[in-house]
């Protein structure tokens, strides 16, 4: 997987966003949390988690991605993870 | 297509036909929980008319399952308002009688897998031991699983991913996979007729071991599969409880140019036909003409629908040394230069079948395009341009599943060859009485006890001639309190089974009928009139005055006000319609002999 800049994982997740929330108008920043979106429980949480590893091509654990906070954070921890594997 | 869809917004309209996209079920997982949980929404918010009531009782979670298995249950005709039992009570909620499995629900989901195994033997037993555990495993699981008053699709116990006994874990005392494989065998035995099973091993074997064993979503949220396993088991779950509502297709109609085989006969004759085995284009026709055949000896009924002089269609069925499929496997031959969508409707009427029960084989994707969106009904079988891969594409539909089978399944083809010839000649005869006449049928009342699982499966199937919805288990059945009509028709040229089910008991001065099917096999034969005698005949001998039945409309059953005004039945009070037994019989005669098999009924 070749590096993605923060806007193209941001533009991607937007995407995964807006299919797994059936929101077509959804747009994320990088304060965006779980509270800022609707339907965000955790049968969603193991959705996006699927959908990151399907965009991205890589393995997450959930013990990582629980500990991140808000979008920004994910974005970061995606662009490290694609870099280490 | 329903007309009930008219009154819906126009983007509900367009999703609920992209859920009967044909190859829906073949795409990836996403897609397809796209749309389930769109239809999910729809479900929610629209009136889509009458549902069955649906439980799905399982030890793993199901939230990611329920969706996929809506829209699988959609797609195949039924329209569900669907429940999960909550997580990790299984055994409880199938052991309590009043467990909304056991008293709500019309049809239970059950999805057991080896985790649930009661009397799994350990390591080391003896085969003595082994084998009276796998027995009494078997019959736990009977004793849960027929105590619902519904219908029950039930997932047969899967393998595990870690042998204990290595290779020697299917064959073993003591081996998981052994306990699995003889408790379904077992269960397969008790369950036969009473509960519809899947087959685990085969579902396993489709969607791969690796899929079928996901340890870390299990970890993560005791879902044992993968998210790619759902689209498989949620449609091989449906098509067993599409069979059980009597919502299979029916008839496979087939085209024949390079399709049944290879070239185009009206140009190069039939002496140039790919067909047999003198070339792999020849054998791969062969494979798809053996593979229909196989399917008409378990109650598909086969139909030809192509563009060709008559004559030349039907010379290689007759005249053809390495034709599998002859004349009477095709129970209605259609071959002519009108377009096809018409053709298949004048097939569906000619064996009196909805639209809904044909499935569409044809390699040219200009008639297959033409037919999906002309006949959203009929299904459309994708083909690509492969001649090989035609039977395992009709096969991947699973278009026709079973959940028992019957003698009357056994003998359906050659049953509808009998209807599509005895439709022609009331189409064409000047003297329907001479020809009726000359069919010497017999009218057979058949004993409840030894035919309640066809009762219970024709009235289940049954949708045109149905008085109501009101449908009953074979338990209620063979409850007292309740008089079971069963008819058997019989004429020179078939023995059809059971055709005619009257449900009826008596109140007060009325023989109360509380349902009356009769299969659409034998419509224009005249048998309501018979049925008719013999219902009055009954009034008579119990002391009733009248007959009482109840007519509640339904998408498919509008012909019963005109046959129940023909027959002299009349408005009452708006819900009921009623017939004195003394109102003389005026309808056209049936020329049936009725044998009344025990007369003491």
């Amino acid at each position: 997987m070749t590096d993605l800049s923060r806007d193209q994982v941001r533009e991607r997740l937007n995407e995964l966003f807006r299919d797994v929330f059936d929101q077509p108008d959804l747009v994320l920043s990088d304060e965006t949390t779980a509270a800022d979106v609707p339907g965000w429980d955790s049968l969603n949480q193991i959705r996006l988690m699927l959908a990151y590893e399907g965009a991205f091509g890589v393995r997450i654990r959930q013990s990582e991605i629980n500990k991140l906070s808000n979008v920004g954070e994910l974005i970061d921890f995606l662009r490290a993870t694609m870099l280490r594997s | 297509m329903d007309s009930d869809l008219l009154t819906l917004p126009l983007e509900v309209s367009a999703l609920l036909s992209a859920c009967h996209a044909p190859s829906l079920f073949a795409k990836s997982f996403p897609e397809v929980e796209q749309l389930a949980r769109r239809l999910a929404g729809v479900f929610a918010k629209h009136d889509l008319g009458p549902r069955t009531k649906v439980r799905v009782v399982s030890s793993f979670t199901t939230s990611f399952l329920v969706d996929a298995l809506r829209l699988a249950l959609f797609r195949r005709g039924l329209t569900v308002e669907l429940e999960e039992a909550p997580y990790g009570v299984l055994v409880p909620e199938l052991a309590d009688p009043d467990s909304r499995a056991n008293s709500w629900a019309d049809l239970v989901i059950v999805l057991p897998t080896h985790r649930d195994f009661q009397f799994a033997p350990p390591v080391g037993s003896t085969a003595e031991t082994a084998t009276a555990a796998e027995l009494q495993e078997a019959r736990f699981w009977e004793s849960l699983v027929t105590r619902a008053r519904g219908q029950v699709v039930l997932l047969g116990f899967d393998t595990p991913r870690f042998r204990a006994l290595g290779e020697l874990d299917g064959m073993l005392p003591g081996g998981v996979t052994r306990h699995a494989r003889r408790v379904n065998a077992l269960l397969a035995d008790l369950l036969a007729g009473k509960v519809a099973m899947v087959d685990a091993d085969a579902l396993q074997m489709r969607v791969g071991t690796q899929r079928w064993h996901d340890e870390r979503l299990y970890h993560l949220c005791k879902q044992p599969f993968s998210m790619d396993a759902i689209p498989d088991l949620a449609d091989t779950v449906a098509a067993s409880a599409a069979a059980l509502a009597g919502k299979a297709r029916k008839v496979l109609v087939l085209d024949l140019d390079n399709t049944l085989w290879g070239g185009v006969i009206g140009d190069i004759g039939m002496g140039q036909i790919a067909i047999g085995p003198e070339t792999a284009e020849g054998e791969a026709h062969t494979a798809l003409q053996t593979y229909c055949k196989a399917l008409t000896r378990r109650g598909v009924v086969l139909a030809v629908c192509s563009k060709n002089h008559e004559q030349f269609a039907r010379e290689p069925f007759r005249d053809h040394p390495a034709m599998t499929l002859r004349e009477d496997d095709i129970a209605c031959f259609v071959a002519n230069f009108e377009d096809k969508a018409s053709n298949l409707v004048r097939i569906a009427r000619t064996l009196n079948v909805g639209l809904d029960a044909l499935v569409f084989v044809d390699d040219s994707p200009v008639e297959r395009e033409l037919i999906a969106s002309a006949l959203p009904e009929v299904l459309v079988v994708d083909l690509n341009d492969d001649p090989a891969s035609y039977p395992a594409a009709i096969e991947a539909l699973n278009a026709f599943p079973l959940a028992r089978l019957t003698p009357e399944d056994l003998d359906r083809a050659r049953s509808y060859q009998a209807i599509a010839e005895v439709a022609s000649a009331v189409e064409t005869t000047s003297d329907l009485d001479g020809f009726l006449r000359g069919l010497a049928p017999t009218v057979v009342v058949q004993d409840i006890a030894s035919s309640v699982s066809r009762v219970a499966q024709l009235m289940a199937k049954t949708n045109q001639f149905k008085l109501n919805p009101d449908l009953f288990s074979e338990a209620d059945l063979l409850a007292g309190g309740r008089h079971v009509l069963a008819l058997q028709l019989k004429d020179r040229l078939q023995d059809y089974g059971i055709v005619a089910v009257v449900v009826t008991r008596l109140e007060s001065n009325a023989l109360l009928v509380d349902n009356w099917v009769m299969s659409c096999r034998v419509f224009s034969r005249r048998l309501e009139n018979a049925t008719l005698e013999l219902l009055t005949a009954r009034a008579l001998r119990l002391g009733a005055s009248e007959l009482r039945l109840r007519y509640e409309a339904s998408a498919k059953n509008i012909l019963i006000p005109g046959i129940l005004e023909s027959l002299g039945f009349t408005r009452s009070d708006g819900t009921y319609s009623v017939r004195p037994v003394d109102e003389p019989m005026t309808h056209a005669p049936h020329f049936m002999t009725i044998n009344e098999g025990n007369p003491a009924q």
